[in-house]
C-alpha cells in the first residue's frame, strides 16, 4: 500500500541525491586525492592522522568533486568506490522519479533479495577500494 | 549468527575504528533486518543476542561520529560555509 510516507522517502531520496551533487560540485577537489571534506567544515581524517595511512573512507569525497567534473579516472584514482558511489547516486535521481511516478514503495526495493546483495557488494568493494588505496600509496613510494 | 549480523559486526568495527557513517549505516540497516527476521518467527535459528549488539555497536559509531564533530566545531567552529 503506498502512502503518504513513501512519497516522503522517495522526495527524500532525490533531494539527497541532487544536493550531494551540488555539494560536489561546489567543492574543488584536493590535488592530493583526499581531503576535500575539509572545506565543509568537517574536520580531517583521524585515522589518517595517526597512522599517515588513509582510511577505507578518505577519497571519496575528493573522487565525488572529480567525477561531477567529468574527470573520470582521477576520480578512480581517488577512491574506486566514491566513482561508483557517484554512478549510484546519479542514477537515484531518475530511480527516485521512477518510484514516484509509478507509487511504488522505496520498502519493496529494501526487503528484496537482490537489495542485500548489492549492500553486500557495495561493503565488499568498500574495502577493495581501500586496499587498492593503499597499494596505490605503496606503489608510489618505490 | 546470522550473515547479516557478521556483516553487521565487521562494519560496526570499521564504524567505530574510523569509516563512522559510511559503515554504520549500511551496519544499522544488516542488523535491523535480522532483529526483524527474528522478531517475526521466520529466523529462529539466528542469535539475537548477537544481531542486537551490531545494531547497538553501529548505533554506537553513528553517534561517536557526531560526537566527535560537535567536539570539533566547538573548538574551531564551522568553517566553509
Amino acid at each position: 500500500m503506498y502512502d503518504r510516507a513513501d512519497k516522503s522517502v522517495a522526495v527524500g531520496l532525490l533531494a539527497a541525491a541532487c544536493s550531494v551533487l551540488a555539494v560536489a560540485l561546489w567543492l574543488k577537489p584536493a590535488a592530493c586525492g583526499y581531503g576535500t571534506h575539509t572545506q565543509l567544515g568537517l574536520p580531517p581524517c583521524n585515522f589518517l592522522l595517526v597512522t599517515h595511512l588513509p582510511c577505507p573512507s578518505c577519497g571519496l569525497t575528493t573522487s565525488f568533486a572529480y567525477a561531477i567534473r567529468f574527470q573520470f579516472w582521477k576520480a578512480f584514482l581517488a577512491s574506486p568506490f566514491g566513482l561508483v558511489a557517484f554512478f549510484g547516486t546519479v542514477s537515484l535521481i531518475p530511480s527516485a522519479i521512477f518510484l514516484l511516478w509509478r507509487r511504488i514503495s522505496f520498502r519493496q526495493i529494501t526487503e528484496s533479495a537482490h537489495f542485500i546483495k548489492a549492500v553486500y557488494a557495495a561493503t565488499a568493494l568498500y574495502f577493495l577500494s581501500w586496499i587498492f588505496k593503499l597499494g596505490e600509496i605503496e606503489f608510489a613510494r618505490h | 549468527m546470522g550473515d547479516n549480523t557478521k556483516w553487521a559486526l565487521g562494519l560496526s568495527i570499521a564504524s567505530l575504528l574510523c569509516c563512522g557513517p559510511f559503515t554504520g549505516v549500511f551496519g544499522v540497516f544488516l542488523a535491523k533486518k535480522d532483529m526483524d527476521e527474528i522478531a517475526a518467527g521466520r529466523a529462529p535459528q539466528l542469535d539475537e543476542k548477537w544481531a542486537k549488539w551490531a545494531y547497538y555497536l553501529n548505533i554506537v559509531g553513528l553517534i561517536l561520529f557526531v560526537v566527535g564533530l560537535c567536539l570539533f566545531w566547538g573548538r574551531t567552529g564551522p568553517r566553509g560555509f
